[in-house]
Parts: C-alpha cells; sequence; structure tokens
C-alpha cells in the first residue's frame, strides 16, 4: 500500500481554492488535501503536520506566500512548493525560486497544467 | 549751521558704531597714516563715509541673487535692482515709473496679487506668479512682499523680492511626471492582480466542469462560484472607479455635526454590536463646512467601519470637531472666490483604541489596493483620501501600534471676515 500525500492549497480566492481541492482529491493517488485561506492559517497547519507538497498565492493578508515559501523549506527543505500568483512580476518569480520553489505559476493558469506538475512532483 | 553739524556728529556717532571697520578704513588715510582727530568730523570726512556706507548697501542690494523692486502707493516702480532688469529683460529706464500690474501676465494674477500686497499689514511669501518679460515671454517667479513705512510709521511703498523658479518649476513638472508614471504603473500592477485572482478562480472552476461528470448539484456549486468571482471583479472595477474618477463634487455649506451624526446614526448598530463605545465632542462656534455632503458622509462611513474594523474586541471611537485659521493647507484652492470671505478650516478627528497601524505601513495606508484586511480591496482609504482632495480639504494619519489611530480631516469654510 502506497504512503499517503498531503497537500495544503494556500490562497484567498475562494472559488479558486475550492476548484484545486476538487481537482486533487480525486487524483489517482492516495491524497489528503488541506485548504488555508492566508498566510497565518496556513502556518498554523504546517506547525501541525508534514506536508508533501504546498501551492501557495504569494499576496495574501497577513504573512505573504514568499516569507511562508522561506519558513517551509527552513521546516523541511523535501516539502515541495508551487508559487501561484496574479503579479506576474519578474521580481517576485525570481525571490520565489530564490526562496527555493519548486515551482512558479502566474494566475490564471491551467487546471490541467497545476495537476500535472502536482503529480509529477509527488512521484 | 551749528545744529546741522552736530545732528551729523551724532549721525555718524551711530554709523561708526555700527560699521567700526569702515570708520577706521575711513579715518586712515592711502599712506596708512592716521587722520587727524580734528578732521573726523569734517564734512569731506563725513560724505566720504556716507558715500562708502551707500556703496556698501548699494553693492549688496544690486547683488541679490533674487530681483528687487521698490514701489510706491500707486503700484509704480520706484526702485529695481541689476538681477530684476536682468530677468525681466527691461532696461532700468523703461522699468522705473512703470506699474507694477503691467509686469503681470495675467489680470486676474495681477488683481489678486496687488489685492494681497497693497493691504495693511498684509504680506505674500513665496507666491508663484507669472511675470512678463520684455519680449513678451512669462516668466514663473516665487514673489515675497514686504512694506515700507516713513519715519512716522506711516505706509509708504512696498518691496517686492522676488527669484526666478522656471528651471525648479520644470523640474517639479517632470518629477510629477514621474511619480503620475510610477502612480499608473503601481495601479496597474494592482488592478491586474485583483482582475487575475477571480479570473484565474474562474477559469479553475470552468475546467472543473468540463471534468465533471454531470452530477447537476456539484456543477451547481461550481456556477455558483463562477458567478460570485465575476460579481466581484465588477465590484472592484466599479470601486475602482469611484476612486479614478470620483463625481465632481457638488458643494455646499453644511453642518459637519449633522453629517456626522447622521453616519452614527446610520452604523450604531454595528458599533454597538462589537461593544465600541462611541464619544462625540463638538467645538463651540463651528462654521458650516463647504463640501458635498455626500461624498464626505461616505468618508466618514468608510473611516468609521474601519475604525470598528481595528477594534475587534471592543474599545471606543471618537469624534472631535475644531476649527483652525489656516490659509497653509490649500493655497491652489481658487476653485471660489468668496468676497470678504476667509478661507478657514474645520477639523474633523477620528480616533480609535484599535490595534493600531505599524509605521512601516503608515505610508503605503493611502497607496490603491493596498489592504491588510482578509476581503478587503485595498480602495476605501485611497478613495476617502482622493474625495477630500476633490472637495479641497485634507486628510491625515496618525497611528501607534497597540494604542489606536487618529484620523484627522480638514474641511474648507469661509467665515466672513
Amino acid at each position: 500500500m502506497s504512503e499517503v500525500k498531503r497537500l495544503l492549497i494556500v490562497d484567498d480566492e475562494e472559488a479558486l481554492t475550492f476548484s484545486l481541492y476538487q481537482t486533487f482529491i480525486n487524483v489517482p493517488i492516495e491524497c489528503e488535501v488541506l485548504t488555508a485561506s492566508n498566510g497565518d492559517e496556513a502556518l498554523a497547519r504546517i506547525e501541525e503536520k508534514r506536508f508533501d507538497l504546498v501551492i501557495t498565492d504569494i499576496a495574501m493578508p497577513g504573512i505573504n506566500g514568499l516569507d511562508l515559501l522561506s519558513m517551509i523549506k527552513a521546516r523541511d527543505a523535501k516539502t515541495k512548493v508551487i508559487v501561484i500568483t496574479a503579479y506576474g512580476s519578474d521580481d517576485n518569480k525570481e525571490q520565489a525560486y530564490r526562496r527555493g520553489a519548486d515551482n512558479y505559476m502566474e494566475k490564471p493558469f491551467d487546471l490541467y497544467e497545476i495537476k500535472d506538475l502536482v503529480l509529477k512532483l509527488l512521484a | 549751521m551749528g545744529n546741522k553739524i552736530s545732528k551729523k556728529k551724532q549721525m555718524f556717532s551711530l554709523l561708526n558704531y555700527k560699521f567700526a571697520n569702515m570708520w577706521e578704513e575711513s579715518i586712515t588715510q592711502s599712506d596708512n597714516t592716521p587722520v587727524d582727530e580734528s578732521e573726523k568730523f569734517s564734512d569731506n570726512y563725513s560724505s566720504h563715509l556716507l558715500n562708502k556706507v551707500y556703496n556698501f548697501y548699494k553693492s549688496i542690494i544690486q547683488n541679490l541673487n533674487s530681483g528687487l523692486i521698490a514701489l510706491d502707493l500707486n503700484g509704480e516702480i520706484t526702485f529695481v535692482n541689476h538681477t530684476a532688469v536682468h530677468m525681466l529683460g527691461y532696461d532700468r529706464e523703461e522699468l522705473l515709473g512703470k506699474n507694477i500690474r503691467d509686469l503681470f501676465a495675467s489680470d486676474s494674477e495681477s488683481r489678486k496679487c496687488q489685492r494681497a500686497i497693497f493691504l495693511p499689514h498684509k504680506r505674500i511669501n513665496d507666491r508663484e506668479v507669472n511675470f512678463l518679460q520684455q519680449d513678451g515671454t512669462s516668466i514663473v517667479v516665487g514673489v515675497s512682499s514686504s512694506q515700507i513705512h516713513d519715519e512716522n510709521n506711516n505706509f509708504d511703498g512696498i518691496v517686492l523680492l522676488f527669484r526666478d523658479l522656471t528651471e525648479i518649476r520644470h523640474l517639479k513638472l517632470q518629477l510629477e511626471r514621474m511619480e503620475r508614471l510610477a502612480l499608473l504603473g503601481e495601479l496597474s500592477a494592482g488592478i491586474a492582480h485583483e482582475i487575475r485572482n477571480p479570473l484565474a478562480g474562474i477559469r479553475a472552476a470552468a475546467q472543473l466542469l468540463e471534468e465533471s461528470d454531470g452530477k447537476p448539484e456539484f456543477e451547481q456549486q461550481v456556477v455558483e462560484r463562477i458567478i460570485r468571482e465575476v460579481d466581484k471583479a465588477n465590484k472592484l472595477l466599479k470601486e475602482f472607479f469611484k476612486f479614478a474618477k470620483p463625481g465632481k463634487p457638488r458643494l455646499k455649506f453644511h453642518d459637519i455635526e449633522l453629517l456626522i451624526d447622521g453616519v452614527y446614526l446610520l452604523l450604531s448598530p454595528q458599533i454597538k454590536r462589537k461593544n465600541i463605545e462611541f464619544v462625540a465632542e463638538f467645538g463651540e462656534d463651528i462654521p458650516e463646512v463647504y463640501v458635498d455632503d455626500t461624498q464626505l458622509e461616505q468618508v466618514i462611513v468608510n473611516l468609521f467601519l474601519n475604525a470598528a474594523d481595528a477594534m475587534a474586541g471592543g474599545g471606543k471611537l471618537s469624534v472631535k470637531t475644531y476649527r483652525k485659521n489656516l490659509n497653509i493647507l490649500d493655497q491652489k484652492d481658487q476653485r471660489i472666490d468668496m468676497n470678504n470671505n476667509q478661507l478657514n478650516y474645520v477639523f474633523v478627528e477620528i480616533t480609535d483604541t484599535g490595534e493600531g497601524i505599524p509605521e512601516h505601513n503608515i505610508d503605503k495606508i493611502f497607496n490603491p489596493f493596498y489592504t491588510t484586511k482578509q476581503n478587503g480591496l485595498g480602495l476605501g482609504l485611497s478613495i476617502c483620501s482622493r474625495l477630500i482632495s476633490e472637495n479641497g480639504g485634507n486628510i491625515d494619519i496618525y497611528s501607534k501600534t497597540g494604542q489606536g489611530t487618529t484620523v484627522t480631516i480638514a474641511l474648507p469654510s469661509f467665515v466672513h471676515s
């Protein structure tokens, strides 16, 4: 029996977290999916348990996605992080990769593309 | 004659006291031998010394790097220094006797300026006006005035000191253009972010529908989310247009106390529910404010709601009004020119005992799309600031983390003088 993968989706955009959640609970691997609507809530979840992959937005109230990324990587460098953002700037992209992001996607993105990417990173 | 000499002696004694060095020089002959004591007060030396003092003052005045013009009470030019002659491009003789009104590029500017400088005990400081040069081109100058009084303290004339601001204004315009571009960049990034977010939600939800196995209940949930996102994007654009292009204010005189009370009445259920005590301290003899009441109400509603949001665990919301005679706030405010009515400001202070704003965020607080709220658009305070400025007022914020925030609005009012 394969290990259950744990995935966290962090975004204050409810329609997007809902769609991502619905997508990942139906992937062909065993996956526990949790959501958080801001950085502080995400941090509380990360402190509670270990995640295999986190998808995080950048601009959020409280702790922003880039700081959250640094905290996740400092806690466990093996946790994969995909940064998603509606601020499509080179600076954000560079910062994300410099802080150890495994991928960076600009909104609006293709749902199938992020699904494939997550499956690849979790494999 | 004896009396005349004695007066001269007194005068020279005074000059001697003030200009000791000059005096020493003046009583030393060219071969460095001291002048005989008896010659010190002779007519020759008196006039020599007077000349020296005169030349000293003359050289100061002529070499000032500002233009200097003296006027008599009719506004006719009685003196100009080199710099003024050079800046205006006239010959000295052309300027002497000319009326100051002919130097202004516009009649209205000339009238306003003359009114300000010829009224007893009035003066202007660094007021920006346009002067006409001899060839008809206009230059921007910053003018300051002071009044001359004769020995009986009667108002006798005016001295105008002015400097060329053309280059400074050019740099200012360049800076403003750059600031506008930077703001435009910031705004575009903000709008892009706020629109792309719901777009991302809509796109993902639509793709989810595409993959759906036809469960009507689930599909309904997804469609509802799509509609919500479209409405959210539309609401954002509506709010943004309020900021970008607020309606032209319909200015009338209004009682500020009534406006504040009206807003409190509207919001009191929310305020009470949050366990917030409301305290109003209205100043005495507060003149009516000259504003658009709907726009001002919108600002006060926004500030009250912000204050309430900052006091999640309850607290005190205080409103205070007072007046101040300030003409410095908005010198460019010339939308209305009420005869003999002096521009005053009524101040409204709204203070909460909430969590306060960290110092590093204070500068960003009026920026569009800046928010610390979970569901905030970040347009509330930027709209407030824009509306207050459109109404000829000013808004300022002071905050201390853990202690609370005070927002002060200055609103124009006019008092009959």
